[in-house]
Order: C-alpha cells, then structure tokens, then sequence
C-alpha cells in the first residue's frame, strides 16, 4: 500500500513537472524569437509561478538538483517581474536551458527515483547571471555597525565580536555561496560564524542568572552581567538578529545604577529572560552546540525557586476552590480564568523550566485549562484531580531549586493526560448515545474502512462525528467522499469550491495530502447529494480534473494501475459512454458529467496513439468504400451475366448446364455484392461511432473557457461604470481539449466588445426602460457534429449606420455599394481588420483588433461567425464550430517525393493548368483562372523559400482561398483525401513558416501539416519581394464584401 | 492599527483566516505566507504585530518557525492549526516555543467553518496579543 501511493506520487511529480515545463517552454521560445514584444506583466507571471511550482514540487521529493535550479530560475523571473532586469533574449535563450535540464532532471529523478545533481555548467551561469545583476547592490547585511567601538573587552565578550565581526565581513561571500549552494540556511547563512557566535557567548551567559539575585548589589556582578549582556547583545547585532538585540537592551535598561533590582524591575527581568532562554535555544539548536543556555537554567532555577514555589502554591489554591464550587471552573467562570492565567504565568516567566519535562507538564495544565475556559472541554473530576496531583509532584524540595522529574514519569504523565482530556472532549457531548459506546463506535469505523474510507482520515474524527457518519452513511441517507484538492492551483476554483463544500456538504475533516507537497488537501466530506449531482458540482468548478478528484466511499473499486512512466497524461472517464449527440437545446441538462467516478490517468500519447490508428482506419474504409463502391465492373457483373445467359438463350446452341452455372454465377455475386455493402455500412457507422468515442478521450467541458469570462466581465464592467450579469451555461456540450486555448482569445474579445459597445451605462439603461444591470449570457449547445456558441447581451445592439460610415472611412467598402448592403452584411463589416466604431479608443477595446481578433480565431478552428443585432435590444454573436480541432480533413499531396497535408477548409479547388493559362507577370507565376489571375507557387519552393517558375505545366494545381486571398500550388500528385489527427508538434518547429502542425499515418510515416494562413502571408511576402507588378485580383470572385468570412465550413 | 500576518499552506485557510481578523477594524493583514521559510523572509523584510501560524506546512513547519522568528521578530505567534487539539503534544510544543496562544482548527487542515466555530476565540486571542482591551 505504501509502495503504491509512493509510486503514484512519483507519477504525479512527472505528470505535474512536465505540464508545467510543457508550459514553458513554447513561451520562452517565443521570447526569444521576437524580444521585447508581447511581453506583458502576465507572461512573467506565468513563467514566474510555473518555475515557483516546479521548486515546490522538487522540494518536496526533495530533489535538490531540480530545486536548485528552479529556485535560481525562479529568482531571476522575480526580478524581472519587479521590474530590476529584463526579460531579453539572451535571459529567454538562459531559461530555455534552464528548461532543458529541469526536463533532463525530471527524467532522470522520476526513473531513479532520488535526486540528480544539477549540472554544474548552468549553475555557475545561474549564478553568474544573478550577480551580475546584483552588482550595485553590495554592502553585506550588518556591515554598518561592523566598525562601531567597543567599550568592554574580555575573553568571551571579545571572541563573541569577532566571530560576529568576521561573520558580517564574510556575510557577501557567504550569502552570495549559500544563495549558489543549498537553501540558505534559516537561522543565519553563515554557518560558521554563528557557531563561533554560541561558542562565544557560552561562558558569559549563566551570569546573567545573576540579575535576579540579591548578589547583583555588588559592583563586580553587575560589571559581570553588563559584560555578558552586551557580548550577547553585539554579536547579535553584527549577525542580524533585532530581536536578541531588543531582549538584551531591555536587560540593560534594567540594570541599576547601584543595589539590586526592585520588584517591579526584578519582575520583568525575569520575563525578559525567559524571552532571551528561548532564543539562545533556537541558536544552540541551530549550531548543535552549547551556548550556556543549560548553566542558565540551572542558575536561574536556583535563583527563582522562590518565585516559582509561590505560583504554584497559589495555583493549587484556586484549584482547591473546585471541591466547593465548581461553577466557577465553568466556560468562563473565575476560578477557571485565573488558574489559566497563573499556569500561563507560571511557564512563561521561568525560563529555566524552557528544557525541563516539568515544564511540559506545567505547558499540559495550561493547555487544558485554557481549553476549559473557552468551553472546548468539560473540567471533570478526573482532570481537575490529575492538575492538582501534577502539581503537587512538581513541588522543589524544601529550600532546594526544582528538580526536575524524569523523563519516564512525565511520559507517564502526559499520557494520563491525554487519556483523561479525551474523556473530557466527549464529555462535551451530552444525551449522545456514543457514550462510551465502544462497541458501536469501533463497529461504524469499520463499516466505512470497509466502504473504503481512508482510516486515517476517520482517527481525524472525534467519536461523535464517527457514529454520526457511520449512521448517516449506513441508512442511506448520506454519501461520505473524499475529495483531494490541490488548492494552490488556482484561487478562484479554490473559492468556489469552497461555496460548493458549503452549500452541498459538511467537510468533517481535511488533511494534508500525506507524501505530496503539502499543497495538497484531502476532505472528508458527507452529503446528501447523489453521485452524478456531486461530479458535476466538482467538473463544474474545476472541468479540466487537474485540481479536484473526488472518490465516493462505497463506490465499486476499479483500480487502474499505470506502470508506463507517465509522460503526458490526460484524465478519461474510463467507460466512454457513447456519446449521443443531442441538440442541448431548451432541455438544459446536456449530458452531464460522466457518472462512474473512476478516473483513469492515461498517458496522452496512448490517446493519440489511438485516435491516430482509428484515422488510419477510416482511411481503409474509405478505400474500401471505393472497392465496394468504385468498382463498376463487379457491381455491374451480375447484370451482365443475365444478360449474357439471355442472349446466349436467343442465340440457342448452348449448353443448358452452362447456363445453368453462370445463371447460378450471378446469383451468388448479386449476393456478395450485397453482403459487401452491408458490412461496408456496418463499418462505416461502427467506425464513426469509435472515432466520435475516441474524441471523447480528448474533450473537456466547454466550461472550461467559459469559467474565465464572468470574472473578467465584471471586472471590464466595473470599470466602465457599468453593470452586467454574466450567465453561463455550457449545456454539458465539450470541446477538443486543442480547442481551449484557442477558443478563449475570440470569446475574450466578444465579451468585451459586448461590454464595451453593446451595454449601456446604468442611467441610459433606466431611461430606455431596460433594468440597470444587463445581462450577458454565453451559451453553448450541439448541433450535430457542430459546437454553437452564442454571446448574446441585452445592450443597445449594433449600429448599422454607424458601422457603414465607419467602413466607408477605413475604404472597407464603397460608399455607393454599402448602401445596398443589407444590415446583416454591415454587421459583419465589424469583423475586418483594423474597423472600429468606438469613438474613443480605450485601454481595452477600441483599437479596432478585438472583433477581428475573432475572426481569425475562429477561421483557425474551421468555424463561422454570424451577428445578428436589435436596435435597442441587444445583439447576439454566433459561433459554429468543428467539435474537434484535432481531426483535420485534409488533402494528401506528394510533392518531390514528400507528402504534405493540406487543410481542406482552405481547399477550393483542384485544377491542372494548360500551358496557355500560365503567365510569369514580373517574375510571380500567375494562371488566369475564371478570368481573374491567381500567383501560382511550386508547394515546396514556397516553403523552402525558393522561387522561379515551375517545373512543369501539366501538373495539378490546389487552388485554395481564404475568404480574401487565392493562390494556387502546384504538387507533383494528389494522393487522397483523409482525416488525420494533428499532434502538437515542437514550438520550434511549429514556428517555421507555412507548418501548422504534424500528422503520423497508420505507417508510422510523418505528414507536415501546412497552415493555410501562413502560406497566404507567405505568398504575399514573396509578392511583395517580386519587382513592381500589377496587384493580382484575387478576391473578385468572392462574396460581395471580399468573401469574409463566408464559406469556411471543412 | 496592529498588523497580522497570516501563515498556512493553503490558501483557502488564508483567506478564511484572513477574513476572521478583517472583520475588527483595528486588525489589518499585512502579509501572507505558504510556510515557515516564506514567514520568515516577509517578516525579515518588514516586521508585523501578530502572525497567526499553521502548524503543518511544507518546507518549513510552523514549530521551526516559531523558533526561528524569535530571533528576528517582536510579532506575537498565534498558532492555529488542526494538530493543536486540546492537550495535544503539538500545542504544548508550541506554546513551550513562545507561542501567545494555540487554537485547533476544528475540522481538519482546511477548516472551512472556522470562522463560525474559532472566530470569536482568535481574534480575542489576536486582541489580547495586541494589547487591545475588550471585545471585538
């Protein structure tokens, strides 16, 4: 069992490690290929927390190489976030290698499972690069007060000063060794001058026993204790401790001129003493060496035992007050509150008892009677008799200083403690039937282990809450959960489930997720709410499964072990339910979150295996469909054999056996044929319904982006002064996990845009008849295999007028033909590039990018855009969009012997020029094609850079558009067409020109996916680099308002 | 106005605690921190009045770094964490290490009802480390 969570932890580290560096990696990457641009305070941040979160993570396995480096990396973004340094190139091309070895590290250390020292090379360039950074900031920390004169001298006080003296000379050095070594240390970097320190003070520090005595009425004593005050009081000084530095100043305004200390002096020395016992203690037990603190003790106990008698006699007093009355030991009843107080006192002020077992039994009683007095535990007879016998066993000897019990005997003690306050706890609640119920108590605790309840999670539970849950659970009204949360992954979901834990359950306890870093809770929750309702609730506030998972106790155990060493995994529910595409239309439910609460963790590549496999597959059938289908001469031969037998019939002559047979013949066949279709229908549904169950494994609820738009409504809203109801429903409807992030910038842009233009100020609302708060709703639903987005607000609606002045300015469309347009046309003018219908331009819209921002956005996913507004009444945007953007429906091209993949949202058609139809206009091949001129590229010239004319006329040529543009590209063949599972592929390569992704065949072979935008800007730069020439008319032929946007769908 | 520092790992802890102390106008929470080594780097950076510490955390738990913030802060300590029931070795430990006041959480290390159930008992506790007389 224990081997088994310690594996699971490991997995978890590589999964969480390398999604975090994942992360990084790309950004950095783009960091370093444009500098400067793009980097904003939230970039930083993120690469910030995501080298915070790796340290966290490596130190908690205690992986010093991965700490060491992430905490250097870590740093050196902390400085660029406040702004110290920049975050240029070179430091980009630093954290990239930062990066690589944090990958190597992890690799490694998840493999050997121990630490892997970091390479020696990047520390020293680690450091380096943070000192250079902290040139200018020198001055070791104390080097101020290192030259001040010294008045007294002496052995110890001398060596105390120069320890601390040479400690504050090396305290650069030390600092910069211990910053590039191991985790500075707590207490004091320094090593080695804080132990010359506790060395130092050793011999001066029982002396101040003396300050309590009557001896200090003479001269040399005080000389004595002044003595030792200050060594301890310098050296703390020069190693940097304010505090030590305070309690000795308070020490040595005490001190009288002559004579010894008055009460009220003596009083507070005593305190101070104790305040200054506890801090030498932390010395010595940073240095493992004696600093006097014990002589002290000894001292002082000789000193107080006076002092300490009386408290104690004076507490057993109040105590005694119990046998008569009772009450007042009560929840804030007299006698309790001065018993507590005089405990308190009595620990706090004698700094002797810091080390004794007499003081923890003395620190025991308080705790119990302060818990008395707030009512957290019942004074029974039994407590209150131990206080008093404990007590009295911790009476000095007559005239003799405290001698302190041992160890054994206060062992004993504090377990008779414990018993007794365990009884006193339950003894808080009455009219329970648990009393003492053992048998009942021990028979619940089992019945939930048995469920599968973590017992350690139940011995969190007092007996009450036991056989209360045990109760609940066993009559079925309750279901118990565990949930762990690893709270730290994002405030917002924390706070939300938070409400959620509030609103749907009772968390009867919460640990700390035992062997994972410690940001990492476990809850024990019981509800009334059943299964699917709970999964929702939890998918609701964290859809994608990385903070939240939950185990409902009673649930069947399917356990599912992962051996691989997990590199990418993605959470599936592990039985697919098929999926019916519903239309989540006004039924509102959707499909719900998955029902079983086994949660498989996959390795990503698995999945992609697989999907990719299952694209080979329908490419076979495919090809079967064509040897079914495209054969004309089988599904033809039955026909022609009849007629065959017919006209050999006519002809007569012939053998009747013969005809016969082939009469026979084409019976069978007619049968094969028929076979052959239905198995190929039966395969072709089976094989849709497999590929539309394999995107399950890669779909997350569309909730996903949506969860980030109320929060950053309401905060644009606010700051226009303007109020808005944000209302959310995704329906259940879950897009491809690829989709996500390119799903946000649009609807980002469209929510501000509605905030921006549509909503009005409160007061122009309320004179419009219109409540003052609007309302924004975001919307998803399934249309068949299409995902519907809506953002529809209640505002003012688009103005058509405004937006065709505006786009006649900007020369989007001609004066005389934006007059003809229809409204729903000049609405889809806001999406060109660079229009705008703001008047001032604001910090977040209105700079004319946000609704084109959009468009691109959603063309990239295959999608369309429809607007659809009401004067007045608001305005509603509609997306449509592929379920998945990992299935790409390409075109397959082989082109000098390689094989390309060509989007075929772009495709508009094939075509082969004659050799008449191609002209080279100023160096651009062109081809007249439907009496406009089209550039027509080699595909591979057009990648590689090249250029020149083409190497044959006669060869296809893909015609593609994106609404605005055509260009056409030659290939040397058209293989076929098929759908392919695009993998992401490394930033590095993805940043080359014209590749949008990768593809793997059934045979293992690669196929670079071209991005069909890129070659557009590529053409266009090749164009632009071409002699003067006349602009090609490319978009004549499409849509009146140059084709945006309209005919995109794959 | 006295101010607080909070320390304890989880960050719903934080805000819940945060919000218990907020609720007195003469507390302000100044600092926040995730475990022992972190309380001790803000405190070095600027001292605070009151620090309310987890007991259990990562990297650096609240016991070490009651000892070690001693040496560099005059800030009262008020442990508030799930292992410091009544009588248990956690809260003598931590009283013997100087803490003003130990109070448990009462359901486990993220007690979401803290408030309800240890608010009134912490800020007293914080009122009385503050020198502040009376109720909140």
């Amino acid at each position: 069992m224990a081997v088994d969570i310690y594996q699971s932890l490991w997995q978890e580290f590589a999964v969480e490690a390398g999604e975090h560096l994942d992360r990084l990696e790309p950004l950095l990457v783009g960091i370093e290929a444009g500098p400067a641009a793009g980097i904003d305070a939230t970039l930083v941040a993120t690469l910030f927390r995501g080298m915070h979160s790796i340290k966290g993570m490596a130190a908690a396995l205690t992986l010093r190489g991965m700490e060491r480096v992430s905490h250097h990396a870590e740093h050196l973004l902390g400085e660029v976030r406040d702004g110290r340094c920049v975050l240029d190139a070179a430091m980009a091309g630093l954290l990239l290698e930062v990066v690589d070895e944090l990958k190597r590290l992890r690799e490694q250390s998840v493999r050997i499972r121990a630490d892997v020292p970091a390479s020696e090379g990047l520390m020293a360039r680690l450091t380096a690069a943070r000192g250079s950074l902290e040139t200018g900031k020198s001055g070791g920390p104390g080097a101020k007060s290192a030259g001040e004169p010294l008045e007294f001298g002496g052995a110890g006080f001398g060596a105390a000063v120069a320890a601390a003296k040479e400690a504050a000379g090396k305290g650069a050095a030390a600092k910069a060794a211990a910053d590039g070594g191991a985790e500075s240390h707590p207490v004091h970097p320094d090593h080695a001058a804080l132990g010359r320190y506790v060395e130092a003070i050793r011999p001066r520090l029982p002396a101040l026993a003396k300050m309590v005595g009557a001896e200090l009425e003479a001269v040399p004593v005080r000389a004595t204790v002044r003595l030792a005050l200050e060594a301890v009081r310098e050296g703390a000084r020069l190693l940097g401790f304010p505090e030590v530095v305070r309690t000795t100043e308070t020490l040595s305004a005490l001190m009288p001129l002559e004579g010894a200390l008055d009460y009220y002096a003596r009083e507070q020395a005593i305190d101070a003493l104790a305040v200054l016992r506890r801090e030498v203690a932390t010395l010595e037990a940073a240095t493992g060496s004696d600093g006097g603190g014990q002589e002290l003790d000894a001292a002082l106990n000789a000193a107080l035992t006076t002092d300490y008698n009386a408290r104690r006699r004076a507490l057993l007093d109040v105590l005694a007050r119990h046998d008569h009355e009772p009450k007042a030991f009560a929840k804030g009843g007299t006698a309790i509150l001065r018993a507590t107080a005089l405990a308190g006192d009595i620990y706090n002020h004698f700094a002797f008892l810091y080390n004794a077992n007499a003081g923890r039994l003395l620190l025991m009683i308080e705790d119990a009677l302060g818990h008395a007095a707030r009512g957290d535990l019942v004074l029974t007879p039994e407590l209150i008799g131990l206080v008093r016998k404990t007590l009295t066993d911790l009476a000095p000897a007559s005239g003799k200083p405290l001698r302190d019990i041992d160890p054994a005997r206060s062992a004993e003690t504090l377990a008779a403690f414990e018993a007794v306050l365990r009884q006193a706890e339950s003894a808080l609640f009455p009219g329970q039937s648990i009393e003492e119920d053992d048998e009942t108590l021990v028979a619940g605790r089992q019945y939930l282990i048995e469920l599968g309840a973590t017992p350690a999670m139940l011995d969190l539970l007092n007996k009450k809450q036991l056989c209360e849950t045990a109760e609940a659970v066993s009559g079925g009204r309750h279901r118990l959960w565990e949930i762990t949360a690893a709270l730290e992954e994002a405030e917002d979901k924390a706070e939300r489930f938070a409400i959620w834990l509030e609103k749907h359950g009772r968390a009867l306890t919460s640990r700390a997720t035992p062997g994972v870093s410690a940001l990492s809770f476990q809850f024990l929750v019981l509800t009334a709410e059943d299964d699917t309702a709970v999964l929702s609730g939890l998918a609701g506030i964290d859809p994608e499964g990385r903070m939240l998972s939950a185990r409902r106790c009673g649930a069947a155990l399917a356990t599912a072990s992962a051996p691989l060493p997990v590199e990418h995994a993605i959470k599936v529910p592990v039985a697919v339910p098929a999926q019916v595409l519903t239309e989540a239309h006004g039924a509102g439910q959707g499909a719900a979150a998955p029902v079983s609460s086994n949660i498989l963790r996959v390795p990503g590549e698995v999945v992609d295996h697989f999907l990719s496999v299952i694209g080979e597959m329908v490419m076979v059938g495919s090809m079967l469909d064509d040897a079914v289908w495209g054969d004309d001469h089988r599904s033809r031969l039955p026909a022609d054999l009849r007629r065959l037998v017919k006209e050999m019939r006519s002809h007569g002559g012939a053998d009747p056996a013969h005809l016969e047979a082939l009469n026979r013949l084409a019976v069978v066949q007619d049968q094969r044929n028929r076979d052959l279709r239905k198995a190929r229908e039966g395969l072709a549904s089976t094989l849709g319904r497999l590929q539309d169950a394999a995107l399950e494994l890669r779909v997350v609820p569309v909730e996903t982006v949506f969860a980030r738009l109320p929060r950053l409504a309401r905060d644009l809203a606010a700051s226009h002064g303007k109020q808005v109801r944000v209302e959310v429903d995704g329906r259940g409807v879950r897009i491809d996990k690829g989709m996500v992030d390119q799903l946000l910038d649009p609807l980002i842009h469209m929510v501000r845009n509605a905030i921006d233009h549509g909503i009005e100020l409160p007061e122009e609302r309320a004179a419009a008849g219109k409540a003052a708060v609007a309302t924004l709703s975001v919307r998803a639903g399934q249309r068949e295999n299409r995902v519907v987005i809506e953002v529809a607000d209640d505002g003012r609606g688009l103005d058509a007028e405004a937006i065709r002045r505006r786009a006649v300015e900007r020369g989007l469309v001609g004066d005389a033909t934006s007059r003809l347009l229809r409204d729903s046309d000049l609405y889809r003018l806001i999406l060109a590039p660079g229009f705008s219908t703001a008047d001032t331009v604001t910090e977040t819209s209105g700079r004319g990018v946000g609704m084109d921002v959009v468009h691109t956005g959603v063309n990239r996913l295959g999608g369309t855009i429809d607007i659809q507004s009401e004067p007045g009444r608001g305005a509603v945007i509609t997306l449509r969009l592929p379920l998945s953007a990992a299935i790409q429906d390409v075109l397959l091209v082989d082109v000098d012997g390689r094989l390309h993949a060509i989007p075929v949202r772009h495709l508009l058609e094939l075509t082969r020029a004659k050799p008449d139809q191609i002209q080279l206009v100023h160096g651009q091949t062109v081809m007249l094609l439907h009496g406009s001129l089209l550039p027509v590229f080699r595909l591979t010239a057009l990648l590689d850079g090249g250029g020149g004319p083409l190497p044959g006329s006669e060869l296809p040529i893909v015609v593609l558009g994106d609404g605005r543009r055509r260009l056409g590209l030659q290939v040397d063949r058209v293989v076929r067409r098929q759908e392919l599972f695009v993998r992401d592929i490394h930033p590095r390569v993805a940043a080359i020109p014209g590749i949008g992704g990768a593809a793997l065949l059934g045979d293992g072979k690669v196929v670079l996916i071209i991005d069909g935008a890129d070659l557009f800007q590529l053409a266009e730069d090749r164009e632009r680099s071409v002699p003067v020439r006349p602009a090609p008319r490319v978009s004549a032929a499409r849509g009146r308002l140059g084709g945006r946007g309209h005919g995109k769908s794959p | 106005m006295t101010s607080v520092m909070i320390v304890d790992d989880s960050v719903m802890m934080r805000s819940v605690i945060a919000e218990i102390v907020q609720a007195d106008p003469d507390f302000n929470v100044v600092g926040r921190a995730g475990n022992g080594c972190e309380a001790l780097e803000k405190l070095r950076a600027s001292d605070c009045d009151i620090v309310l510490l987890d007991i259990e955390m990562p990297r650096m738990d609240g016991l070490e770094a009651l000892r070690h913030l001693r040496l560099i802060s005059k800030a009262k300590v008020i442990v508030v964490s799930s292992s410091a029931h009544a009588g248990s070795r956690t809260a003598v430990e931590a009283r013997r290490e100087g803490a003003f006041a130990v109070i448990p959480k009462p359901s486990g290390t993220v007690s979401l009802d803290l408030g309800q159930k240890k608010g009134h008992e912490i800020l007293e506790a914080c009122r009385k480390a503050a020198g502040l007389s009376g109720n909140a």
